[in-house]
């Protein structure tokens, strides 16, 4: 059976990949495939990485397999499909895209994770922006860094029974997204990936 | 100080129907090459066929060449027939992959700067045909625990247990280290060859194998009353001097490697799993010394290994102010087999790779 080799950015995205695909793919239908975390995008999007990278993508290819880029699509989707098209022309590399959180809108992983929160939780994703909005909105302003992957921090901290061994599980790549009520990988959010995957790991 | 002349290092490798390739390429050659892949991928057939040279037209080299390593690798070597108008088997046979075809094997090599010359083409060919030095190699062929039946004229001439050609093995300056390449007499005489002539020569030698010996002080040729002729190692603070056997088979490794680059100068030297017999903790050790012996003669070298911890040894050297400008020389190969038989060779960034933890030494995909 030909190998899946899945470019992901870091482990914490290949741990909640891991989770999803045994969420909708059963492991009896499901192809082999492994994960490369690239250790940040620019590994890939960096020209002078690209043959290294590309001879990543051709041994797959040559063995029947094949490869699947899942990043995060940033500030402008437009943007990352046109870096990632100059790599497969320079390369000739076979792959196909998927870009977080949903291959259409800016954002990220955590972007995704968000739209996994469950319904009757989302109000603490609303209450969270609220009191970023309200720290941006002082005079003089408060710096603000990094919130989204914070965000999740502080969705797990409200959430998680207190004490718990859930909470020594808190950090990724260790985060449990599967059996757990906080996250709900079925949430419409998460469709267009776990098709993307299905499609391209599924056997039948 | 004037560059180094690489213009004899290899860039490209082609090699037809040799041992389990029916083609293999390896493009982009630099001076320090890593052949990874699996379990019998043809690692070492790669190092193998690198002992063919483009400029010859001396077959008896390559025929004495080859000979040498499959008997160090081996042992045995299979009985040879031989008739004034029957081909020529054994070696071809051995080292062709597909002998029946009698289309023998081919060796390809373009060096730096040059434009690819024809391959190396060994074949199946008659007695008649062969020049006089290839017949004295065939009849040298030293068989162990096998007689080598040597047909003349159409009557059979038991030629078993001829002594061996001992001027083509000894004058053979085999660039090849074998994974067995351990403790023995070639290795004394390598180091009279190589060290004992150059007093500075001998100094950098054991600098250099100091980072394996601990408050080694001395190293030099005796006669040792149990193992005659001897590589012996003096220590700081200690009366007695010790056979360089007795300190494990990772400071011999390391004394073969160092010995054996000086007469590879300028040209190359093919390693066979260079970690076998060295502790992790060692490793930067004896790539240091392996490189700055490499760098100081000018010499290509083309290695093999499995072990992680050793490429990420060789990455973390790299990164050394004394080694980062040799970086870009660096490369990685993984071979691998793919579905239809053929196997490939996957050209990497071995620093790069090594950062980000990616996998390439070949395995299951």
């Amino acid at each position: 059976m030909s190998t899946v080799r899945i470019f992901v950015e870091g482990t914490a995205d290949e741990q909640f990949l891991r989770e999803l695909i045994a969420d909708c793919c059963a492991e009896s239908e499901c192809r082999r495939f492994v994960f490369q975390p690239l250790g940040g995008k620019d590994n890939l999007l960096a020209p002078v990485h690209w043959q290294s990278q590309a001879s990543f993508f051709q041994e797959i290819t040559d063995a029947g397999g094949t490869n699947l880029v899942i990043i995060d699509t940033d500030n402008s989707h437009t943007d990352r499909v046109d870096e990632l098209r100059k790599f497969q022309e320079a390369t000739s590399a076979q792959f196909a895209t998927f870009l977080l959180p949903d291959d259409n809108r800016p954002g990220e992983l955590e972007d995704l994770l968000f739209d996994a929160v469950p319904a009757e939780n989302q109000q603490i994703l609303t209450c969270y922006d609220g009191m970023l909005d309200c720290l941006r909105a002082a005079v003089p302003p408060f710096k603000v860094p990094n919130a989204k992957e914070k965000k999740v921090y502080v969705y797990l901290d409200i959430v998680l029974p207190d004490p718990s061994e859930q909470r020594k599980l808190i950090q990724p790549p260790k985060r449990p997204f599967r059996g757990v009520s906080h996250w709900n990988l079925s949430a419409n959010g998460v469709e267009k990936l776990r098709a993307f995957l299905r499609q391209h790991l599924l056997t039948t | 100080m004037a560059a180094p002349d690489k213009s004899r290092f290899i860039q490209d490798i082609t090699i037809r129907n040799f041992k389990c390739f029916e083609e293999l390429k390896i493009e982009g050659c630099g001076q320090f090459n890593l052949i990874l892949g699996d379990n019998n991928v043809g690692k070492t057939s790669v190092l193998e066929a690198l002992l063919v040279e483009d400029d010859w037209d001396q077959e008896n080299i390559v025929v004495a060449r080859l000979q040498r390593v499959r008997l160090d690798k081996y042992g045995t070597f299979p009985t040879t027939m031989v008739g004034q108008d029957e081909p020529l088997r054994g070696l071809v046979e051995v080292f062709a992959r597909n002998a029946d075809a009698a289309a023998g094997f081919s060796i390809g090599i373009k060096r730096r700067g040059q434009d690819k010359r024809p391959p190396f083409i060994m074949q199946l060919k008659s007695l008649r045909e062969l020049g006089e030095s290839v017949k004295q190699v065939v009849r040298s062929l030293r068989i162990r625990g096998q007689h080598v039946i040597w047909m003349k004229h159409g009557e059979e001439h038991d030629g078993g247990f001829t002594p061996l050609s001992e001027p083509l093995y000894t004058g053979l300056n085999l660039p090849f280290l074998s994974l067995k390449a351990l403790y023995g007499p070639d290795l004394i005489e390598v180091y009279s060859q190589t060290v004992t002539p150059s007093t500075a020569a001998k100094e950098e030698f054991v600098s250099a194998l100091a980072g394996m010996i601990p408050n080694l002080t001395e190293v030099e040729l005796t006669i040792h009353p149990l193992l005659g002729p001897a590589i012996i190692a003096r220590l700081a603070e200690q009366d007695l001097a010790q056979p360089l056997a007795f300190f494990g088979d990772g400071s011999v490794k390391m004394a073969r490697i160092l010995l054996q680059i000086p007469p590879a100068a300028n040209n190359r030297l093919m390693v066979d799993e260079i970690d076998t017999g060295i502790h992790y903790s060692r490793l930067e050790v004896l790539w240091k010394a392996t490189l700055r012996a490499a760098i100081a003669n000018n010499v290509q070298l083309f290695i093999t290994t499995h072990n992680e911890e050793c490429l990420k040894a060789l990455a973390q050297v790299l990164e050394t102010e004394e080694f980062a400008p040799y970086r870009a020389e660096c490369r990685a190969f993984t071979l691998r087999r793919l579905p239809d038989g053929s196997t490939k060779s996957y050209a990497r960034d071995l620093v790069h790779s090594m950062e980000n933890d990616y996998e390439i030494r070949g395995g299951a995909l």
